[in-house]
């Protein structure tokens, strides 16, 4: 079996959850070929491997988005009235009503053209019907500006070689999921999405908090990654979620509740078995710990606060940074500057580590992040028996707390995303408790045997792509 | 060509009574600077010979090897300058005023590369046919040059706004050239036309010097993108064809009749025409008066227009971009209109003046014929060029390069016939050519009109 695995921003070129779950996926299914279709921003960001390929993964194609510039090459394009249609179906057609045969079709015949047909008066009479339509009263040359930018990496990335595959899996709507939709409608394969975040939901933030884009573009621009993630969900075969807000997001956006399974993270319980036991100097201090790769969407800046804060109230605390802090220098620059502008003692950044060979090293872990799918990183401390302290993002909540069937009860903490004083608080307590934290330790454990085994979660992919394989 | 406009809309933009004078003058320098210091040169230098009791045969050659020096000149200078403006000013808008500084240089050794390249063919074939002495030639091929040189530069003058310091440069080189001109002819004992050419060149080296300088001063010091300029041609192909080819439809007929008709007159390895040559030189002095009028006039109240347009199709709704645009074009067609009724006004009143004096100033009525067919045939160039300066502005270069091209093409084919015919008709191959051309332009300045935000916003 072969597979064509689509990310997008992430694997192979930069770590975090969804990176660490292609990379599970692809050691455990050493069986299958696997070919890795990854859309990048640009070649200066992203060219250095962040992972070790496995020997299964036979390809790895890289389109860089940013590469391609937009500008008028070559001899104007002047489409004739059926290519204008599609042209204009794909602008201005509800994704549902576009008929993406005939779209990749299109796009075949004019791949070495998309410059010059964006950049070509067809499309700007396209843009002109679609301002006039909306009574738009805004700049008319950013309008068309802006949508020349949402259809120039839609169109343009559709136009890459198609890889032959068995399957195409990608693992996230977005420009990811729509050409794993077109290219399974070109072939006729097989389309699997997984979905770890919801994308559309995570652009909108985006969307919305961008100073730079003005007010009347944010809803188009919202539009668009709806319409490019309404693509995957009506052609994909099967669509994957880790949990279940997740799974009525992705109805609410569009989504058939029939093609949806729930399939959460799984860890490798026996591998968390016989770990190194805590090291005798840590016992010392009360010891913190915190997983994650350095960067804003974590908000170390709040963990750092919360910590100090917390360390004026409990001076015999000690907080350990484990994870990466290449991928922004400049946000880990920032986070130095805070621990010495408030002069925070006993705060160790440590870098990439093994976390196996310490985390029986720590009382208690940290997770602050403003958004999060179902952490990796929170399987793993609990599936060691450390207990959490969690924002309330992604399935943080039910992980720690349990949900549906689940009574064991709570394996740790959740407190409101950047609350530094609660965080204070919740540090303060621990210190306090350190019997319920081992009891919540317990509980961690046992609600991973239970429910996040990384043998369940490989058993369902399986079958997943057996079916999909089968059914054709 | 392209690119003078821009300039002067910095002079124009003082809006004082000085700059305004001198704005006008400047405008009509920098449009046809090239010819009129050709025409004035050769009329005056004419009138010294005259003066020096030159025989007639040293007279005609004079004419000839000076009309043939300084057509290669004006041709090469065109055919990079007509690019040349477009990167300066885009080089401008950019703020990277050291690379055109640079291209300066890179656009000199270019320019006297050509020039050198087919001025030595000339002083070869002087020297190999006539034995013409190797210090005439040296000087004649230094003159070539530097007339390239002096032409090249007028692109970048018209990016300064020196203009003062510019018009005092010419002045000073000219003036220089007359003490070189009487030391050389009575403390060397040169002979009249090696002396005319000797301080030619003092005077044109000065100008040149004195033009660097201004410009070097007001680019700052060079990048090291000398020859940057060079990748326009490739971009800008068809503006830079349509430079080409409206300066040499201007004098492909003057060419064609040396060497094709009975009015040729053979001096050394010259062929020219000079009744013909006399009548067309006198067309466009008849017509000069258009060129002011489109560049004061014509050019800068459409200027005001234009600029409100691009604001609206930069930063603008729909709506207001249709209706600049419509104001625009009103204005437009009302200058162009205007330009082209006010010069056939003067353009026949001049014929009428002409007809008037004609018997006083003692040309010949074959030339006085030739010159009213020849005056409506540069008026209708002048109108096609005037049209041709819009598509420029919509930066339509394709059209204007088809203008020019059938404008070509037409007078060429034309000149074939007429070369068959009698000399009364000889005129008229330009006629032809001008009107064809100028119909052309106007019909694809209308059709690029219809789609005229489209086809910016797409560029």
């Amino acid at each position: 079996m072969r597979i064509c695995l689509i990310s997008e921003g992430s694997y192979p070129y930069v770590s975090g959850g969804v990176s660490s779950w292609i990379q599970m996926v692809l050691k455990e299914f050493s069986d299958i070929e696997f070919v890795i279709f990854s859309i990048a921003t640009n070649k200066e960001e992203m060219s250095v491997l962040k992972y070790e390929l496995p020997p299964n993964v036979k390809d790895v194609v890289t389109y860089y988005i940013s590469e391609k510039a937009m500008e008028k090459k070559g001899k104007s394009i002047k489409l004739n009235s059926e290519a204008k249609r599609v042209l204009r179906d794909i602008i201005l057609k509800e994704a549902n009503d576009v008929n993406w045969q005939e779209c990749l079709e299109f796009i075949k015949k004019y791949k070495s053209n998309m410059n010059a047909i964006l950049m070509g008066t067809d499309f700007f009479d396209i843009a002109l019907g679609l301002y006039e339509d909306l009574d738009m009263k805004a700049n008319f040359n950013d309008f068309l500006w802006h949508l020349r930018g949402m259809y120039f990496p839609f169109l343009s990335v559709l136009s890459e070689e198609i890889p032959d595959v068995d399957i195409f899996h990608s693992v996230s709507t977005g420009y990811a999921g729509m050409i794993g939709s077109a290219f399974a409608e070109t072939t006729g394969k097989p389309f699997i999405l997984s979905e770890h975040g919801i994308y559309t939901r995570e652009r909108e933030e985006e969307i919305i908090k961008a100073d730079w884009l003005d007010g009347i573009y944010k809803g188009i621009w919202i539009d668009f990654f709806k319409k490019l993630s309404m693509i995957s969900y009506n052609r994909a075969d099967v669509v994957t979620t880790l949990f279940e807000t997740n799974q009525g997001l992705q109805i609410e956006l569009g989504c058939d509740p029939k093609k949806i399974q729930i399939i959460p993270n799984g860890v490798d319980t026996q591998a968390m078995l016989n770990l190194p036991p805590r090291k005798e100097d840590t016992k010392e201090y009360f010891n913190i710990g915190t997983i994650l790769r350095i960067v804003p969407i974590k908000d170390i800046k709040t963990m750092l606060i919360g910590f100090a804060i917390a360390k004026e109230k409990q001076p015999n605390i000690r907080l350990n940074i484990l994870g990466n802090f290449d991928e922004d220098p400049a946000y880990y620059e920032l986070c130095l500057l805070l621990v010495r502008e408030l002069s925070i003692k006993d705060v160790i950044f440590h870098g990439q580590v093994n976390i196996k060979e310490c985390i029986m090293d720590y009382d208690v872990l940290l997770l602050t992040s403003i958004s999060e799918g179902q952490p990796l990183a929170v399987l793993e401390g609990l599936s060691a028996g450390i207990p959490f302290i969690c924002t309330n993002v992604g399935d943080c909540q039910n992980l720690l707390e349990g949900a549906g069937n689940d009574t064991l009860g709570k394996a740790g903490y959740i407190i409101p995303i950047m609350d530094a004083e609660a965080l204070a608080d919740q540090i303060v307590y621990c210190t306090n408790h350190k019997d319920e934290l081992a009891q919540m330790g317990q509980v961690g454990k046992a609600r991973v045997n239970a429910f996040y085994k990384k043998s369940d979660f490989l058993s369902k992919f399986k079958d997943i792509y057996t079916n999909a394989v089968g059914g054709n | 060509m392209a690119g003078i406009g821009f300039e002067l809309r910095k002079t124009f933009g003082k809006k004082t009574l000085v700059s305004t004078v001198f704005g006008s003058l400047y405008a009509a320098f920098s449009t046809i600077g090239p010819t009129i210091i050709f025409i004035g040169l050769l009329f005056g230098l004419q009138y010294v010979l005259y003066n020096f009791n030159s025989s007639e045969m040293e007279s005609l050659f004079f004419v000839a090897s000076f009309t043939y020096l300084f057509l290669i000149a004006i041709i090469v200078a065109t055919m990079v300058n007509t690019v040349v403006s477009r990167y300066i000013a885009d080089k401008v808008f950019s703020g990277k005023e050291d690379d055109i500084c640079a291209s300066i240089f890179g656009v000199l050794s270019t320019g006297g590369l050509v020039t050198g390249v087919a001025v030595f063919i000339l002083c070869a074939m002087m020297y190999f046919q006539d034995n013409v002495p190797l210090n005439f030639l040296v000087v004649y091929y230094l003159l070539g040059i530097l007339a390239t040189h002096t032409y090249c530069l007028m692109a970048y003058v018209s990016a300064i706004k020196e203009y003062k310091q510019v018009t005092c440069s010419f002045a000073i080189g000219l003036i220089m050239a007359l003490p070189t001109f009487a030391i050389v002819k009575y403390v060397f004992n040169f002979g009249v036309i090696l002396s005319i050419y000797f301080s030619l060149v003092v005077g044109f080296f000065v100008i040149n010097l004195l033009l660097l300088f201004w410009c070097i001063r007001a680019f700052g010091r060079p990048s090291n993108k000398f020859f940057e300029f060079l990748k326009y041609f490739k971009k800008y192909f068809w503006l830079f064809i349509s430079g080409l080819a409206y300066t040499v439809g201007l004098y492909i007929s003057n060419i064609m009749y040396w060497h094709l008709t009975d009015m040729q007159v053979e001096v050394s390895i010259f062929k020219i025409a000079p009744n013909y040559d006399m009548a067309v030189f006198m067309a466009m002095v008849m017509n000069l008066s258009a060129m002011v009028i489109f560049v004061v006039k014509t050019e800068t109240q459409f200027y005001d227009k234009y600029v409100q347009y691009l604001s609206a199709l930069n930063k603008g709704t729909y709506q207001m971009i249709e209706r600049t645009k419509g104001a625009m074009i009103r204005t437009m067609k009302l200058q162009l209109f205007f330009i082209y009724d006010m010069q056939l006004i003067i353009t026949v009143l001049a014929i009428c003046v002409l007809n008037v004096i004609i018997p006083y100033i003692g040309v010949s009525a074959e030339i006085l014929n030739m010159c009213m067919v020849l005056a409506m045939g540069i008026y209708c160039v002048f109108c096609m060029y005037f049209t041709i300066v819009f598509l420029y502005y919509f930066e339509d270069y394709k059209s204007a390069g088809i203008s020019t091209c059938v404008f070509l093409i037409v007078e060429v084919i034309c000149v074939l016939i007429c070369v068959n015919l009698n000399p009364i008709f000889y005129p008229v191959a330009l006629l032809i050519g001008s009107i064809t051309g100028w119909v052309t332009s106007y019909i694809l300045l209308e059709k690029r009109l219809k789609n005229l935000n489209s086809y910016l916003l797409c560029l």
